[in-house]
């Protein structure tokens, strides 16, 4: 137990130490942690639908239904109709041949990457690629070589200077912190010199951004990563792809395998669900005004903000200046995430704003009054 | 190719870097940027370039306090110990030439 109390203390000591506070329920944009309503720029429900009521009758009905569990792999007496139906129509949905369900996103990336890569391999992935992909990269046994954040000059290098060709090139189609798009053009046109096959997580694409929700990546991906728990409202996560790699991972993919598949329910939710998405032009409108309204306003405020879309970075750099921000908002009630090292590089910390289709003008005027307030009230000049 | 060379050239592939920007003084993560990701795969491409076993944790010096004792760093002499330690506040200290250090001990190590 020494040791785990040790680095324990030494992740104190660094300031690293995360104690997340308790939560106690949710109502649309806010959260309600004690006695306390804070609006939440922390989450990843773009559209609402993880609050949404209609849903929640859906699922509590698809429950009903089919019962609490598959209670089997989906290799043993866990095969259910209902998924099979549903990953069909997400494959059709999505424009792919097939998609397979996995229990969460982080275990879909290991899952699919370890599984179809490994010694002998040579994988070239983006360098801010979530670290669910990274762990499933380096489980793999391929070799691997990063390429600085959407430069698609240092990935060019990096193919011309290599041995072989890679076996894949990994990237993010909206990356999850920094809130860039893959620069898609550019990307694309470097799959065509090169031809490399590519796998792109859309996660937290799907659903918010692209027509019916349909992402940004479909003319450059080969296999694209989805996910139920962000803008799907749900939980869970599914893999695109060609059908003889979804033979390949129902056979070969140990996580995959040896899971507890998820519940008839799931899927039968996850049908319902691709309804609402599909219909959620609206939500979708919404979703990209209130973060145009959220960008263009920070940044009339003369602060560094990036992002493409839905997930805006608002650039701090010192750690303790941006968890100082962050307690500071919390204070008036307003929660957002302070990402610091090492989720992002040491000097580089920030805010991670997400927004949602249920965010309000005033809200976003809120933020900014209470942003004006803490910094007239710090002793420094500007942060 | 020497062994500074050699992760010379290594480190600027991974950062693109132009390699006179590389010296043996050279931050790695202060001053060429380097980021987790970077260090690991550092240390798999040092592992495969002179054919050693790299141990992570100990080329990177993580975890390195003011403490630092020799016997956690044996590829480092007492002097650049001492000098470590007398930086560390400034932030990540390891230096290139660490790295260099560190393979020319696994290569020699009897």
């Amino acid at each position: 137990m020494e040791r785990y109390r040790e680095m324990l203390r030494r992740r104190g000591e660094a300031g690293l130490l995360r104690t997340p506070p308790l939560i106690d329920g949710r109502d649309g944009r806010y959260i309600l942690s004690g006695s306390r309503r804070l609006l939440n720029f922390s989450a990843n429900d773009y559209l609402g639908l993880g609050v949404s009521a209609a849903l929640r009758q859906k699922v509590a009905g698809n429950f009903q239904k089919y019962g609490t569990s598959a209670s089997a792999s989906r290799l043993v007496s866990g095969n259910f109709t209902a998924i099979a139906r549903a990953e069909e129509a997400y494959a059709r949905h999505f424009g792919y041949e097939a998609a397979l369900f996995f229990p969460s996103g982080y275990q879909a990336n290991i899952g699919l990457l370890a599984t179809l890569f490994g010694k002998g391999d040579l994988l070239m992935f983006d360098k801010r690629l979530h670290a669910s992909s990274i762990k499933g990269m380096t489980l793999s046994g391929a070799s691997f070589q990063g390429y600085n954040h959407n430069d698609l000059d240092h990935l060019r290098r990096r193919l011309e200077g290599a041995k072989a060709a890679p076996a894949a090139v990994l990237a993010e189609s909206l990356y999850s912190m920094d809130g860039d798009f893959l620069a898609l053009a550019g990307f694309g046109k470097l799959k065509q010199e090169h031809g490399f096959f590519s796998i792109i997580d859309e996660a937290h694409a799907f659903g918010a951004l692209g027509e019916g929700g349909r992402g940004i990546a479909r003319p450059v991906a080969d296999v694209a990563v989805g996910t139920f728990g962000k803008a799907l409202g749900l939980f869970g996560a599914f893999v695109l792809m060609p059908s003889v790699l979804k033979e390949f991972l129902f056979n070969f993919s140990s996580p995959f395998i040896y899971s507890t598949t998820l519940p008839e329910a799931h899927a039968a939710s996850a049908l319902d669900i691709l309804e609402m998405v599909a219909a959620a032009d609206k939500e979708r409108a919404r979703l990209e005004d209130i973060s145009r309204l959220m960008k263009e306003t920070l940044a009339a405020e003369g602060l560094t903000v990036r992002g493409d879309a839905h997930i805006i970075a608002w650039e701090i750099g010192e750690e303790r200046r941006a968890v100082r921000m962050a307690q500071e908002l919390l204070a008036r009630d307003i929660f957002v995430f302070a990402a610091r090292y090492p989720t992002v590089p040491p000097g580089r910390a920030m805010l991670r704003l997400g927004l949602t289709a249920l965010h309000r003008p005033e809200d976003v005027q809120g933020f900014i009054a209470a942003v004006r307030d803490i910094r007239r009230r710090e002793a420094g000049p500007d942060v | 190719m020497n062994i500074f060379d050699e992760i010379k050239q290594i480190i600027g592939e991974i950062l693109d870097l132009e390699a006179q920007a590389i010296t043996p003084e050279s931050y790695l993560i202060r001053e060429l940027g380097a980021e987790s990701i970077d260090l690991l795969e550092l240390a798999a491409a040092l592992q495969v370039a002179f054919r050693i076993e790299v141990n992570e944790a100990d080329l990177f010096l993580q975890g390195a306090r003011a403490s630092l004792l020799p016997a956690e760093a044996p590829f480092l002499t007492r002097a650049r110990l001492a000098e470590i330690a007398a930086d560390l506040a400034g932030g990540p200290v390891i230096k290139v030439k660490d790295l260099v250090s560190y393979v020319d001990w696994k290569l020699n190590k009897p």
